[in-house]
This record gives structure tokens, sequence and C-alpha cells, in this order.
């Protein structure tokens, strides 16, 4: 083969004798090298040229030469005019010569190692614009708790005076309905205190089996707690569906919804807001719809900043932060065509009650090929979803399931260590099995729990 | 690393741009965007360093946004010479080369020069004899046939 083949090759090529000397080198190496042919025609060997960290060049000659096969070197660091290049090499043997073909992946290190950084740094950004959207919640809510609790403080106080006073008068008729109405003021800030515990409670990483309508109902009453509901009438239509995701985020998904709706329904008679979930084969979703002035720039809602209410009432980081909550649940929340008003839909995957399974252990792939494996079949989801609750952070890998036929075939495969029913129809002989009566979860934890331990 | 700066200067109906600096991934032709002049002037001297994803961007934005009935290409240092040499597309199709840079040396007195060509005083693919201040004849300092084959396309 005639070197002059190489000429025109767009990476840079270098022929040598058994000993690195240099017999050709093609015009993209006067390029590479930032040399003109005259110098590089001047260097007399290769190795003088290729300074590479970690890599014995002449050795690899001589190594290629020897087997008459190509070795293709790991990538190496070469120093050009105090410029580190990043390279690969392929050292070819042809009728007695040696061929070297030069890969530089320089930019594509570069650009790998760039974009690394920045997905990091965007990640920062986004988890710190995450956590200042939450201060704005909070603030917001701080106003609203406040004033919530200020109105039964008030009235508590009220009738603190007006006990005082009947009891002075013996008048315990009266005391005793003060005292009544007393308690239904304390058990309200009770339920406001109780609900931001709930909120404040789960950590942003966990991933829970939930049940959606807990999620939407805690939602529904954070916001009537911050007092901004009015006159709003609310039509929400319950279902059992479950999914994978952290409580906190999806409310926080919920409430900023909630909110919006609010917002919009400010100027509109007969306010409506409705809620819905609905499930398919592949997804469970929650729609929220209101009965407002709709959505205008529909392509723009979801970015960052973005915002159609008055300076200073909205941060325009709501929607945008629902969506990558959502993306984070491998969900996501969309806006659908809707006569009157707003209507979105938060979309998840279904987490089919056949057969879910999970410790959080098992989920995050922590459980040991060892660890004990449980499977309970109930018909009932609540009963399932009690016992996902009491198990999700034990050391033993839970199968939990409403599927009969799915109990029997797990049983009959030897996959699991315990099985249990909750249905005296269902049953295994092969494994040591309880009936208990449905509902009784208290029992059925103690008994489980006593034979792993 | 030196950033890319254009600047953008018209008089009737030209648009001149002086580019300087390095072409990368990073660069923002953003000002080069909505230019109407019938003719437009590039000068490229300031050019000191393209890279592959720098060349992909430019040769995109030209197609896109480059709408001139005539694109020159003024004072074309070694590095853009050496891509035109490599990459298609490069120049503008309604492009015309004015002037480049060309690379010699004087064995003499061992220095190397950048001189300005124009594609005229290339003749048959053979550099242009050029002397020193002593009145040397520079040799050229590279290989002919390939450094000028842009000037075939």
């Amino acid at each position: 083969m005639k070197h002059s083949s190489f000429d025109h090759l767009q990476n840079p090529v270098f022929i040598t004798d058994k000993n690195g000397k240099i017999l050709y080198f093609n015009f993209v190496c006067s390029l590479f090298f930032k040399l003109p042919p005259r110098k590089l025609k001047s260097i007399e060997n290769i190795i003088e040229l290729l300074d590479v960290d970690n890599y014995s060049l002449v050795k690899e000659i001589k190594k290629a030469l020897d087997s008459k096969a190509p070795t293709v070197s790991p990538e190496l660091s070469l120093h050009l005019n105090n410029i580190k290049f990043t390279v690969i090499l392929k050292l070819i043997p042809f009728e007695g010569e040696l061929l070297i073909h030069i890969q530089d992946f320089s930019i594509e290190k570069h650009l790998h190692e760039k974009y690394k950084q920045q997905i990091i740094e965007l990640k920062q950004t986004h988890d710190q614009i995450v956590k200042s959207d939450k201060l704005t919640a909070l603030g917001e809510l701080i106003a609203g708790i406040s004033h919530e609790i200020s109105s039964p403080l008030t009235v508590a106080s009220d009738k603190l005076l007006s006990i005082t006073e009947n009891l002075h008068q013996k008048n315990y008729e009266c005391v005793a309905v003060d005292l009544n109405d007393l308690q239904d003021e304390f058990s309200r800030i009770k339920q406001i205190v109780s609900n931001m515990q709930s909120m404040a409670k789960n950590r942003d990483e966990d991933l829970n089996v939930l049940r959606l309508d807990n999620v939407v109902e805690n939602a529904l009453s954070f916001v009537r707690d911050l007092g901004i509901m009015g006159d709003i009438e609310i039509d929400y239509s319950k279902d059992d569906s479950l999914a994978l995701c952290n409580e906190g985020k999806l409310q926080q998904v919920l409430i900023n919804l909630l909110k919006n709706s609010i917002d919009a329904l400010a100027q509109i008679e007969n306010k409506k807001i409705t809620i819905k979930l609905e499930c398919n084969d592949q997804t469970v979703s929650i729609h929220v719809l209101d009965n407002g002035h709709g959505i205008k720039d529909e392509d723009q809602i979801f970015d960052m900043f973005f915002t159609t209410k008055e300076y200073g009432e909205g941060t325009g980081l709501g929607l945008a932060i629902s969506q990558k909550i959502m993306q984070s649940f491998h969900g996501q929340i969309t806006t659908l065509a809707h006569d009157h008003g707003a209507h979105f839909q938060l979309e998840l995957p279904k987490l089919d009650l056949e057969c879910f399974t999970s410790t959080n252990r098992y989920l995050l792939g922590e459980c040991e090929y060892e660890d004990p494996k449980i499977i309970i079949y109930s018909p009932d989801s609540k009963q399932l979803d009690n016992l996902y609750q009491h198990f999700k952070n034990e050391k033993y890998v839970l199968i939990l399931t409403g599927d009969a036929q799915q109990f029997e075939a797990l049983c009959d495969s030897y996959m699991v260590d315990y099985a249990f029913s909750f249905d005296d129809a269902v049953t295994t002989e092969e494994y040591e099995y309880s009936w208990l009566p449905t509902g009784d979860d208290s029992k059925c934890i103690d008994l489980i729990k006593g034979m792993v331990s | 690393m030196s950033r890319l700066t254009i600047a953008v200067t018209h008089v009737e109906n030209t648009v001149e741009v002086v580019m300087q600096g390095q072409i990368n991934e990073d660069s923002n032709f953003d000002s080069l965007k909505g230019l109407s002049s019938k003719r437009m002037i590039l000068n490229l001297k300031g050019i000191s360093h393209i890279n592959s994803c720098g060349i992909r961007e430019w040769i995109e934005f030209q197609k896109e946004y480059f709408h001139a009935e005539e694109v020159i290409y003024q004072e074309c240092p070694q590095v853009i010479v050496e891509q035109m040499n490599i990459v298609s597309g490069f120049v503008h199709k309604k492009g015309i080369i004015e002037s480049f840079y060309a690379p010699y040396y004087s064995e003499v007195i061992d220095k190397e020069f950048k001189l300005l060509l124009k594609p005229s005083d290339v003749v048959d693919g053979k550099a242009p004899v050029r002397i020193d201040e002593e009145g040397g004849e520079l040799e050229f300092d590279d290989i002919e046939a390939q450094y000028f084959n842009f000037l075939r396309k």
C-alpha cells in the first residue's frame, strides 16, 4: 500500500519502522501538532513527538510488530505546547512497518466534564429554587396559620371569660355550653397543627406507596386551614388508587394547583373546584378543574419565572417546580382542554394493587439475597396499605398482593419464605401459613414479627 | 481562553463583521442574526482557534442566518484555511474568499512569516514567490497541494 493513500484521512497517521523512525506522516499531523511539515520532517523518531503519560510507546510498538496484530492503547494524556490532549493510539503492523493512528478525544472529554459540571450546577440551582419556593410557601403558610389560629384563640379567650363569669354566677348550664364551644375551638387548633406536622414529617427523598385520596384530602384540609377557600364549592370524587411518590411533595403540587385555582376564582360567581381521581391500565391521575378565567399562554405556564399574577403575588416557580416534582415520580403534569376555566392533570404510573412489592430497602435495591421474603394476601386494599406502612423499613422483602392467583403462584414457586393469607378461601399447603380475621392488623403484625425475629 | 467577540459595522449595502478570539461550543453568533445587507464582509484575521464543535455551530449558523447575496471572507488566518480544507460547508454557498494568510519561512534568518495572499496569487496550485526584508526568497512552509486545496472547491 502506498503511503500517500493516507494523505486525505481526517485523523493524524504516522508510519514508522520497527524502531519508531518516522517514514511518513499525513497532512493532518501538521494541523494536530501545530508544526509545519518542515519541522515534522526534522523529527526522526515518533518517541520524540508523542509525550504520553504512563505508556511505553517503545514497548507497545515492539508488541504490535511481534504479534502482527493491531493494538489499541488506553485513553492517554498527550502534552503538546503545554496543552493536555486526550488521545487513543492504534498501532497497526503492515508490511513490516507500523501505522500509528491518533484519535483525539480531547473535545469529547472536555465537553463531557463541562456538561457534567453544568448538570451538577443546574441541580444545585434547582434545589435552591425549590427551597426558595418552600420558604415563600412557608411565609404564606405562617401568615395563614397565624390568622387561622388567632380566630379560635380569640373565641376561646372570650369563652374563658364567659365561663369565669358564669361560674361566678353559678350558671352551670351556660358553663357546660361554653366548655363545649371551648373544646371545639381547641380541636380546630389541634387539627391545624396536626396538618402542619403531617407536611413537615415527610422527608423529601422518601418515596412511599400512598393512597392518592389521602394525599388529596390532606392537601384540601391544608388549604382550608389557610383560610383562603371562602365560598368555593369543592366537588371531590374519591378512588382507592395507589402510587409510589412522596406525600409532602405531591401535597406541595396539589396545594399549588388549589391556590392557583383559588386565585383564578377571585372575581367569579358560583366558584367551584372539581377534583377527580381516575385510573386506567397504565396510570393513575388526579384531575384538578376550576371554573375560573382559564389558562392563557399554555405553552409557557411550566416555564420558570412565568407568572400571570400581579408583581409580588406570584413567584412564577410553582408550576415549574410542580413539573419537576411530578417528573421525579416518573409522572407528569399537563393541562387539558376545558370549556370554562383551567384543567390540570397529575399523572402517575399505576401501582397495581394486584401486586405491589416493597419495603423501602427493597425499592432502593439494598435487600440481601438471604433477607426473608414474606408474601401476604388480602382482598382488602386498606389492610395491605396498613401492612405496608408498618413494614416499609424492616429488613425483609414484603410482597403484598390482592390477587389470589398470584399469591398461590408465588407460594408454589418457592420464591418466598413465609406466606400469609387474610382470606380463609385462599391457602397454601407447602408453607406455614396463618388465617387471621380481616381487620385485625395488630395481631397479624405481632405474629409475623415474632416469626421473622 | 479568549472568548469570541464580534463587531458589526454597516456601510450602505454592506455589513462588515470583524470576528476575534476562539470559535467553540460556547461561541455566540447572535449579533449576526437578522443582518439584511446585500453584501457581507467577514474579517476573520483575529480568529485564534476553532474546534470541531465550533465549526459545526458556524456552518449551521451560516446556513440559517446568512442571506446576503455575497459573503466575502477576508484575511482568513491559517487555522481557518486548515478547517476550510478539511470541513465541507465551512464557506457559505455564496461565499467568496478575498484574502487569506499562508505560512512562509526564511531559512537564512530562521523565521516564520504569515503572509496575506489573494486566491489569484496562487497559480496552478503553487505558492507565489515572496521575499523577506533582506531580499531573500522565502519558502512556502506547508504542503502546497494540501494548503491550497480549498481554492479548488
